[in-house]
């Protein structure tokens, strides 16, 4: 048992003090522009703290270690991609400032409003189907973590999924986003501290001579090069730095704090300066992965093989502390994720389809029942459900489900003045049905006939979802006559 | 170690730099922020 009476104290004052403040905010939630986007109040250094803490869970700890684990080094180049991909969409604005300056809450609103209110229906059921199914395996990850941590081992799983969801739910139902600013903002210091206390103790228990010679001595060229690397090579690097800049643009829990942003200009310097921390926010935990193997060796279960060593390493008094970042690393993506889902099932799916006129207090009500809905499956789906290949891989492929759609269909709308609505409805299609294949073909694989099998390579089946969202996008759109284009709309919301 | 190992030491040095540098400065000037938020949801 790595967990003693101190760790314990530790974390019990830091969730108490959470909950009370997320819940004690809810006081200053006036209407829904205060639940879903906090007003657009959100300044700098508030969004940039906010924005991290959301893309930073303990899930994301767990595949980016498990990636130094089985690749060293090579995987750092991952880190690049995604820091270059948000400091390209906060220096041009891509995409960002457009979705702000029109002054929707959800990004299938845009739909409504550029092609109409069939395209927003579907838009915000693949966004909802590939959001919920992405951050189905959080859960489980974050309590596979928590109890290699603490020393419980695997039966402690469950439990600890359990109480850290009803927590969250708990603040982010009755708070909606202003609790979900303020907790990220708590949690983003909590998690910063964990980060700096887990690397520290990384490098005195593994110096970096011995990581390196880890690395060379069990992976070779593939633990240096990238492009050696069987997991990697020139279709994963283009495929990630493409959906990177997807996921920066158009990711409904991340965009949602840009749109949270008292400007577009905000909202712009906010994604920049987290594209600054983005190379790190991945590198510190695969160097936590590269310490696991060169402290265990090869052989070891991939995902649980970081946390035993943090349970190891780290001195008790830290590791409370340490938990506490991670607890916090979660929970602030958990309320984020849950509230940007459920904000899309209230607004999206179900607005679509009911009645106009309906009010603001049934929209934060059907959000909330949401959030509720979405934490039960999340529940039971992270408890059985098999993750194929790196957990890396599954999320950006349930990921792109959406984004490879919904990239075509923004960037469509927003610059080029002939998309269409047929267009739309293409590229959405078009954009899920490769993850989607992927998802569903790669548990008969072995049964696939030959000419198939490629679907079940992640790397392609990723690459060809925005290949063909594109080419959806482009075909659907000329071959609408030029009198059914729509003029896009400006601002309707005022805020 | 070998260049190779080097090289991606010195990247994830300055990537970790970077993170924390801003971590630090941000978690300084965003209690201004979230006292800011706050006065104005009042």
């Amino acid at each position: 048992m790595n967990f003693t009476a101190l760790d314990w104290v530790i974390v019990i004052v830091y969730l108490a003090f959470t909950i009370w403040a997320g819940i004690w905010v809810r006081r200053y939630v006036e209407d829904l522009g205060g639940y879903l986007v906090a007003g657009r109040r959100v300044r700098l250094a508030l969004g940039v703290a906010t924005l991290v803490a959301t893309e930073i869970g303990t899930v994301s700890f767990v595949y980016l270690a498990e990636l130094g684990y089985v690749a060293g080094f090579s995987c750092f180049v991952i880190g690049l991609l995604a820091a270059a991909a948000y400091v390209l969409v906060g220096r041009t604005g891509f995409i960002v400032s457009g979705l702000r300056e029109q002054g929707v809450m959800t990004i299938p609103e845009y739909y409504e409003g550029r092609y109409g209110r069939p395209v927003r229906l579907l838009g915000g059921i693949i966004l909802f189907i590939g959001g919920v199914l992405n951050m189905g395996i959080f859960l489980k990850f974050d309590g596979i973590f928590l109890s290699e941590v603490m020393g419980y081992g695997p039966r402690a799983v469950a439990v600890i999924m359990s109480v850290m969801m009803v927590v969250v739910v708990a603040y982010t139902v009755l708070g909606g986003m202003l609790s979900v600013v303020v907790t990220d903002f708590l949690q983003f210091v909590v998690l910063s501290f964990g980060m700096m206390v887990a690397t520290i103790a990384a490098f005195i228990a593994v110096p970096p001579r011995t990581m390196a010679a880890a690395v060379a001595l069990h992976l070779g060229d593939a633990g240096m090069d990238p492009l050696a690397n069987p997991r990697f090579g020139w279709p994963f690097i283009v495929w990630i730095f493409v959906s990177s800049v997807a996921a920066a643009a158009l990711w409904q829990p991340g965009v949602s704090k840009a749109l949270s942003s008292e400007s577009p200009e905000v909202a712009r310097k906010v994604f920049f300066y987290t594209g600054l921390t983005f190379a790190g926010r991945a590198m510190i935990p695969m160097v936590w992965g590269i310490a696991a193997l060169a402290y265990f060796g090869p052989g070891m279960p991939t995902l649980a093989v970081m946390p035993r060593l943090l349970g190891v390493i780290v001195p008790s008094g830290l590791l409370g502390l340490l938990v506490a970042g991670m607890l916090a690393a979660s929970m602030s993506t958990y309320s984020a994720y849950t509230l940007a889902w459920s904000s899309v099932f209230a607004r999206d799916i179900v607005g679509c389809l009911g009645p106009a006129d309906r009010s603001e207090a049934v929209t934060i009500r059907t959000t909330r029942y949401a959030t509720v809905g979405i934490a039960v499956f999340l529940l039971t789906f992270g408890l059985w459900y098999h993750v194929p290949d790196t957990a890396f891989q599954y999320l950006y492929i349930s990921g792109a489900m959406y984004t490879a759609g919904a990239l075509a269909v923004v960037a469509a709308g927003l610059y080029w003045p002939r998309a269409t609505a047929l267009g739309a409805y293409a590229a959405l299609l078009c954009g899920a049905a490769a993850p989607m294949g992927f998802l569903l073909l790669e548990r008969m694989r072995e049964r696939l006939p030959s000419w198939l099998a490629f679907v079940t390579d992640v790397n392609v089946a990723g690459l060809l979802s925005f290949g063909l969202a594109a080419a959806g996008m482009v075909v659907g759109s000329l071959a609408t006559p030029q009198a059914a284009v729509r003029t896009p709309v400006a601002n309707r919301s005022g805020l | 170690m070998s260049p190779g190992a080097i090289a991606w030491m010195a990247i994830f040095a300055v990537s970790a730099a970077c993170f924390f540098v801003v971590a630090g400065v941000v978690s300084l000037l965003g209690i201004r922020d979230v006292k800011d938020l706050l006065r104005r949801h009042r």
